[in-house]
Formats: C-alpha cells, sequence, structure tokens
C-alpha cells in the first residue's frame, strides 16, 4: 500500500489513529503491531509469515545470545545471523545466480519468486538488531510485542529508513506525543506526500517514455537527470512520509536524507544520500573488516566489498553491482588523486564533477538490461542525432517540472524559510502550515483519485 | 501562536481524513460515471481466496479510486494543476486549444491502414461490381486541425495511403470541406450541422441532386463530449444539433429495433453521439420516400458515419449503415443488397490508423 494512495490516507490511516490515541499507553504498540501486520498482509498476503518467522527467530536468539559468553555467544549470532538472511538470498538472489550458472550452459528452471516487500529493510534491521545485541551496545528485548513492533511498524516496513534498533529502542516504551511533535510529523509526511506525488511521479510519467522514436541527446540527458531526481524525490519523499508518520506516533526516527546534489565529492554524496543505508554499511561491514585502518591493499579490498554489497542490496542484477563498483572507483580515485585536485579548483567545478558522474550512476541504475543501457548512454552521446518532434513536444511539456525539481532538490526554500524567519516573519510561516497541510491533501487526493502514475519503486529492494 | 497553529494544523490534518473517512462509508456507491463514460468499480468480492490471493485488496484499491467522494471535482484540480502549475501540455494525452479538447494520437500506423485496404478491395471483389458507383473518402482526425506541434498521426498519409490502396474505388477529398469548426468542443466528432461544405463535395462528386436545408437545425440538448471526461477541463457545454429531414423511417436490420434516424432518448445515453442514426450498430437502413432520386447508397463506415448519413436522404431514397466493426462480412448477403447501388467507404482517419480488425 503507497502512502499516497486513497486506500492508505483515507482507510487505514484514519483507523490506526482512532486505535492507537484511543487506547491507552500500555497497548498502544500492540495496535501499531496489531496493523503494520494489516499493512503488510494487504500487500503481502502469503509473505507475512516469512516476516514473523524471521522476527521471532532473531528475538529467541536474542535470549541466547544475552545470555551466552565466548565462543557459544559467537555461534549464535552467527546462526542468527545465517537464519536471518536466508530468506532474503532464498527469495531475492535465487534466481540471479540460477540465470548466471545457465549463462554457463546449466538448464536449471528459474524459481520466479516475488520478492517480499520491505525484506530487504527488516532484514538489516533485524541484523542491527543481533549485532549490536552481541556486542554488549544494547539490551535484550524481553518482549515481543515491542520487538515485533520495531521491526513492522508499517511507517518504515517497506522502503525505510532503516532504523537502528539502538535508536528506538527506548522509544518503544517511553516516547512522548506532543502537540508539536505531531504537527511536526503531520508536516512532514505532507512534504512527503508532495514530493512523491506531485514531483517524482510526474518526473516518472517523463523518463518512461525514453524509447526509439524519441531522439536527440538532449531530450536523453533530460531523461537521465530526471530519472536522477525522480529516484531522489520518490525516496526522499518516502523517507519524509515515514519520518512524519514516525513523529505522529511518538517515533523520532534519523534523517535519510540531506539535499545529495549539492555534494562536492561522490563521497559527500554518498553522506547525504540513503544516509542510514551508507551508516549500516559501515557500522556493520566496513568497520568490522577493518575499515581504513588497514594496509591499503585491504582497504581497497574492503571498499570493493562494500560497495559491491551495496550495489548488490539494491537490486539482484549485474547493473546494480556495476552502479556499487562505480561508487567504489569514485571514492578510491577521489581519496588516492581526485580530492586533491578538486579541493585547488573552484566550488562549482567539483558541483559539475559530483552532478555528471551521478546522472550516468542513475543511468546504470534504471537499466537492468546491459542493451538498453548501453543504448541509453549511446543516445546521450549521439549528438549527431537531431531533437525529434516529439522528443521537443516532450521536454517542453515536462521542463517545468524538472526545473521545480531541480531548484526543490537544493536547499533553497530551507534557506529562505530561514532568511524570513530572521527577517521577523516566521509567524506568517506558522500560519502557512496549516494552509499547507490541507493544499498538499487536496493536491494528493486529486492526483491519486485520477489514476495517475504511482509506480513503486522499491520492489527489488 | 505557535501552540494554537500546531493544534490547528493537526486538527486539520485528522479532520479532513477522518471526514473524508465517515463521508466515503456513509455515501452510498456510484454504477457509472457519466464523464469517463464507464462502470465504476464495486466493492470487491470479499472471500478468503480474494483476501489470500491479493486480488480483494487489488481491487480494492480501484474502488477506493472510483467511488471517492467529489471524485470528478478531483479530477479537476488535477488537470488544472497538471496545465496550469506544471505547466504540462498534455493531460492524459489530451490538451486544449482554442477551447477545443484534442487527443493526442499515436504515429501513423500503416500496417493497420493496410489492413483497411485489404479489407475494403476484398468486400469489392467479393459483392462489387461495374454497376456499381464505388467511393471512398476519409475524415480527418479533429487533430489534423490543432495548430500546435505535436505527436500525431498523418491523416493525410492516411487518406493517401487507404485511397492509393484502393484503386477501384473513387477518392472523394473532404479535407477542404472541413475546418476545425466542423468538429464538436469536447468530443472526438464533427458536428452534423457543419458539414455542409462536406456535403457540397459529396454532391459534386457522387452526382446527387439535392440536399437537406441546413436551416432546419434542431437543438438535442447540451452535452459533454468524450474528451471532456478524459482531461477533466472546465470546459463549459455545447449544443448538440441535427438538421432535420422529414418524412424518413429507418429499419434496424442488425439487431432488429429503433425506427429513428435521430433518437433523442438516445441522447442521454453515455454517448449522446447515439442520437444520430441509433449509435454504434452494425447494420442499418434509412429510407426516404420523399427522395430526390431513386438511387439507393450503402456506406461502410465507423461512427462518423452515424451523422453524415441522414444529409444523403434528401437524394438517396435510402441509405444502409454498414459496420464491420460489429458484423462479419460474410453475413453481409443476409441483408444488404449490392445491385446498381453506391458505395461509398466513409473511415476516420482515427480508425484507419487505430489497429482494429474488421470482421
Amino acid at each position: 500500500m503507497v502512502f499516497s494512495s486513497t486506500p492508505f490516507l483515507y482507510y487505514f490511516l484514519p483507523l490506526v489513529c482512532i486505535f492507537y490515541f484511543i487506547l491507552p499507553r500500555k497497548f498502544k504498540n500492540f495496535c501499531l503491531l496489531s496493523f503494520s501486520f494489516l499493512f503488510y498482509f494487504l500487500g503481502e498476503p502469503r509473505y507475512i509469515v516469512v516476516m514473523i518467522i524471521s522476527t521471532l527467530v532473531a528475538f529467541l536468539f536474542g535470549f541466547l545470545i544475552d545470555k551466552a559468553e565466548g565462543k557459544k555467544r559467537k555461534l549464535y549470532l552467527t546462526l542468527s545471523l545465517v537464519l536471518n538472511f536466508l530468506p532474503l538470498l532464498f527469495f531475492k538472489y535465487t534466481d540471479f545466480f540460477i540465470g548466471n550458472l545457465n549463462a554457463l550452459g546449466l538448464g536449471i528452471p528459474l524459481l520466479k519468486l516475488v520478492l517480499p516487500i520491505g525484506i530487504s529493510f527488516y532484514t538489516f534491521q533485524l541484523t542491527s538488531y543481533t549485532i549490536d545485541l552481541y556486542r554488549k551496545d544494547v539490551a535484550v528485548q524481553r518482549n515481543f510485542i515491542n520487538f515485533a513492533c520495531y521491526i513492522a511498524l508499517f511507517p518504515q516496513l517497506i522502503a525505510g529508513p532503516i532504523v537502528r534498533y539502538s535508536i528506538i529502542a527506548d522509544q518503544l516504551e517511553n516516547r512522548k506525543h506532543t502537540m508539536e511533535k505531531t504537527a511536526e510529523g503531520v508536516f512532514r509526511f505532507c512534504v512527503g506526500l508532495l514530493k512523491k506525488v506531485m514531483i517524482a511521479n510526474v518526473l516518472g510519467e517523463f523518463t518512461a517514455l525514453a524509447g526509439e522514436n524519441l531522439t536527440g541527446a538532449i531530450f536523453w540527458w533530460l531523461s537521465a537527470i530526471a530519472y536522477s531526481l525522480q529516484i531522489y524525490f520518490d525516496f526522499s519523499g518516502y523517507s519524509d512520509m515515514a519520518i512524519g508518520l514516525g513523529k505522529i506516533f511518538g517515533f523520532d526516527f534519523e534523517e535519510n536524507f540531506n539535499y545529495p546534489f549539492i555534494s562536492k565529492t561522490i563521497a559527500e554524496f554518498w553522506r547525504r544520500w540513503h544516509i542510514s543505508l551508507g551508516s549500516w554499511f559501515r557500522d556493520y561491514v566496513y568497520i568490522p573488516m577493518g575499515g581504513n585502518r588497514v594496509s591499503a591493499y585491504r582497504w581497497l579490498f574492503n571498499i570493493l566489498t562494500v560497495w559491491f554489497l551495496t550495489g548488490f542490496w539494491h537490486g539482484a542484477s549485474w547493473n546494480f553491482i556495476l552502479w556499487g563498483l562505480y561508487f567504489a572507483f569514485f571514492l578510491v580515485a577521489e581519496k588516492l588523486v581526485l580530492n586533491k585536485i578538486l579541493k585547488k579548483l573552484p566550488s562549482f567545478v567539483s558541483h559539475i564533477y559530483v552532478i555528471f558522474f551521478i546522472i550516468i550512476s542513475f543511468v546504470i541504475f534504471k537499466e537492468t538490461d546491459f542493451s538498453l543501457l548501453f543504448n541509453f548512454l549511446y543516445n546521450m552521446v549521439n549528438l549527431l542525432a537531431p531533437l525529434s518532434k516529439e522528443a521537443t513536444y516532450y521536454i517542453t511539456s515536462y521542463l517545468p517540472t524538472i526545473i521545480i525539481a531541480i531548484i526543490g532538490s537544493t536547499p533553497i526554500m530551507k534557506k529562505l524559510s530561514a532568511i524570513i524567519t530572521k527577517k521577523g516573519g516566521e509567524k506568517v510561516l506558522w500560519v502557512l502550515k496549516p494552509v499547507f497541510v490541507l493544499a498538499v491533501l487536496i493536491i494528493v487526493t486529486a492526483f491519486s483519485v485520477d489514476g495517475s502514475f504511482n509506480p513503486f519503486l522499491y520492489f527489488r529492494f | 501562536m505557535k501552540k494554537i497553529i500546531n493544534i490547528i494544523t493537526v486538527a486539520l490534518f485528522f479532520l479532513v481524513i477522518l471526514s473524508v473517512f465517515l463521508v466515503n462509508a456513509i455515501l452510498p456507491d456510484g454504477e457509472i460515471s457519466k464523464w469517463e463514460r464507464r462502470k465504476l468499480t464495486q466493492f470487491p468480492e470479499l472471500r478468503a481466496e480474494t483476501v489470500f490471493n491479493g486480488k480483494f485488496f487489488s481491487e480494492f484499491q480501484s474502488y477506493s479510486d472510483d467511488q471517492f467522494v467529489l471524485r470528478d471535482n478531483f479530477r479537476v484540480i488535477n488537470s488544472f494543476i497538471r496545465r496550469n502549475i506544471l505547466l504540462q501540455r498534455d493531460v492524459n494525452g489530451l490538451y486544449v486549444e482554442n477551447g477545443y479538447i484534442f487527443s493526442m494520437d499515436e504515429e501513423t500506423n500503416e500496417k493497420s491502414v493496410n489492413n483497411f485496404v485489404k479489407k475494403t478491395n476484398e468486400i469489392i471483389e467479393t459483392f462489387l461490381n461495374e454497376n456499381n458507383n464505388i467511393y471512398l473518402s476519409v475524415v480527418p482526425d479533429k487533430l489534423h486541425f490543432s495548430k500546435e506541434a505535436r505527436p500525431k498521426a498523418d491523416a493525410l498519409k492516411i487518406a493517401e495511403l487507404y485511397s492509393n490502396g484502393v484503386n477501384k474505388a473513387e477518392y472523394i477529398d473532404i479535407f477542404p470541406g472541413l475546418s476545425l469548426e466542423s468538429y464538436y468542443k469536447t468530443d472526438s466528432h464533427w458536428s452534423q450541422d457543419k458539414l455542409l461544405p462536406v456535403m457540397e463535395i459529396f454532391k459534386d462528386k457522387m452526382g446527387m441532386v439535392s440536399l437537406p436545408d441546413f436551416k432546419n437545425k434542431k437543438t438535442a440538448g447540451e452535452f459533454y463530449g468524450v474528451y471532456y471526461g478524459q482531461l477533466a477541463a472546465d470546459i463549459p457545454m455545447e449544443k448538440m444539433y441535427y438538421i432535420d429531414v422529414e418524412g424518413i423511417v429507418t429499419e434496424n436490420l442488425e439487431p432488429k429495433g429503433s425506427d429513428k434516424i435521430y433518437d433523442l432518448e438516445k441522447f442521454n445515453n453515455l454517448d449522446p453521439y447515439d442520437l444520430f442514426m441509433q449509435g454504434a450498430t452494425p447494420i442499418i437502413k434509412a429510407v426516404n420516400e420523399n427522395s430526390a432520386t431513386d438511387k439507393e447508397l450503402i456506406i461502410f463506415r465507423d461512427s462518423y458515419g452515424s451523422s453524415i448519413s441522414p444529409l444523403f436522404l434528401s437524394n438517396y431514397r435510402s441509405v444502409t449503415l454498414v459496420d464491420l466493426r460489429y458484423l462479419s462480412s460474410s453475413l453481409l448477403n443476409q441483408y444488404v443488397e449490392f445491385e446498381n447501388k453506391d458505395v461509398l467507404f466513409l473511415y476516420s482517419s482515427t480508425v484507419l490508423n487505430s489497429n482494429i480488425i474488421l470482421k
């Protein structure tokens, strides 16, 4: 169920809010858990069992890890992690491995499994709990309702952010509900709705057009730019909605995006893009492997491993692996050479460098078929191809949305808001808040009931 | 003040989602959308099987959108935002130019036109001979008259492909008799009362001696055309006129039925264009005992043929409309006598380009 859909906004959300705010504190987590299971069940009726079993396994192993010491503790950790990752490996990667074996001449039939929604996210959350518990960074959770609530919490279940158990452990039992926090949550949720429906979905209509009869390098460049922006507005919009819903129910999730397109290096981009995933890989893969406090060769190996896994996490396809390794290349190059050069150049050059290679990276991300990928890249560099009549039409039709998206991807609005506040206009901004909320609800409803383009981009995560 | 604003923000948000939830639950479900000319999704069947295979919720999503309170108004808002804030040049492939709504077409589809050529030649070879006067004409899609540069099929090329492919028929070019004003503003079709220049071309080329008096123009009522509902734009209703021709009786051959060339009751159908010659019907014959000649005409047609066909009746004693989208050509002999009759193949460029297969 997409948050911007009418079933979520006008059936699910009112119901969950009615029960949540009516019930006494001790039943609130049970209420959230029940509705989270319902939320998942409506999207994945069969696979809810997989999520419940995974949750139960990690919960029970939590007790074993907590009580054990030494080798036993490590054994339980290993077992828990293996059992935790098995469903992800099976559902997400089996056909990928079979497909590659078949390319070598074997004739193994594909399983054609449907990927359980959100499995990549909740597997990582379960892992964070298990490892943090092993490291004694968190206390064992003895209440299954609270633990399952953390894993299945519907605001972040299907598209993140990946919430660490250490961040939410205390909030599961002691969280405050204030009018200010709820208002903040409502506002943030509406910001996300607007980003997803009015920008990401409309850009998605444009990027879906890229086809044979649309020629001209300008069109293909704009398509690549629009796709980068679409992914950003879709993903960050979803994170905004998750953070906003979290606040409505009293939780504080960590930020997941921080204006990534203003970055001046690729490393900075990844500190601003999908922050919860980057920090997960840093803390649970990169640092345990030794991080950068190792020999140069080992560091190179660590970087390649982390970015291979980051790419592979995004999808069971070679283009995602290439996408991950593409970033590994730039991160290594920046550390060894590029940073020194970029520091000597005007900052706009660094900015152009990041934007250029990020746009290319999203073309790699977009096309799972390599022939389509090369075709896309070829069209971007084929300056001899004339701009077709159709391509011109679609550019003029979608350019205003692309421009709005470019402006929206920068902190311009944030800075403008700060200037207005500084000049004493804070009250005007306050008054505009409810107006904005009402306007967003009308706009989002208008787009949704018309059956507008509303892709669910997270199916492969 | 900040506290009050926070309360207003939260209250407003929950008031909207809760009241819409209640209103949607209380209001009775609609059956059809007259705007969109389609049936609305009804509440899905609630069974264990449909719940567990995901069908129930998938259909519930459509139900929720279709039965949403003030759905049509929200669709207008969507269209308005897209056209005026995001400055999109079309919404759902439709756009407004000088008060007329246009639907963007696919590219010229030569394969589809060739299928029509093949079928038309097959009919000529099977049913017609040198005693028949055979004519062929193409109605350009309204998009042909749009001045804006947009992706569209080339109506002239379609007409050329069709006429060149059917060399036993005399091509009558009616493009010069048409302009944007010949069409409805909110519908794809041409307006019957604007077809005098087209009829004059037919009169000249087909040797007709009489045309109806276009001053006998009557109003069926106000309506919104098919494009209106798809675009959901705020455009005023328009009138549908018809040219009254007295003394005509019709016989709906398949299916058997009404005897009116202008059925005002059908003006209230989902498609008001059904007013003309009973709308979409496989084969219908109209007879005028007071016609200027005893000649008879058979028109192979699509929906554009419905409104123009009564205009031939002041000259022809009978006009038979055949729609091979709904009737197999192998059954034609059961209904139509072709000997010595004039035959007109009249198709719109839209249909010729649409991959529709004639039976």
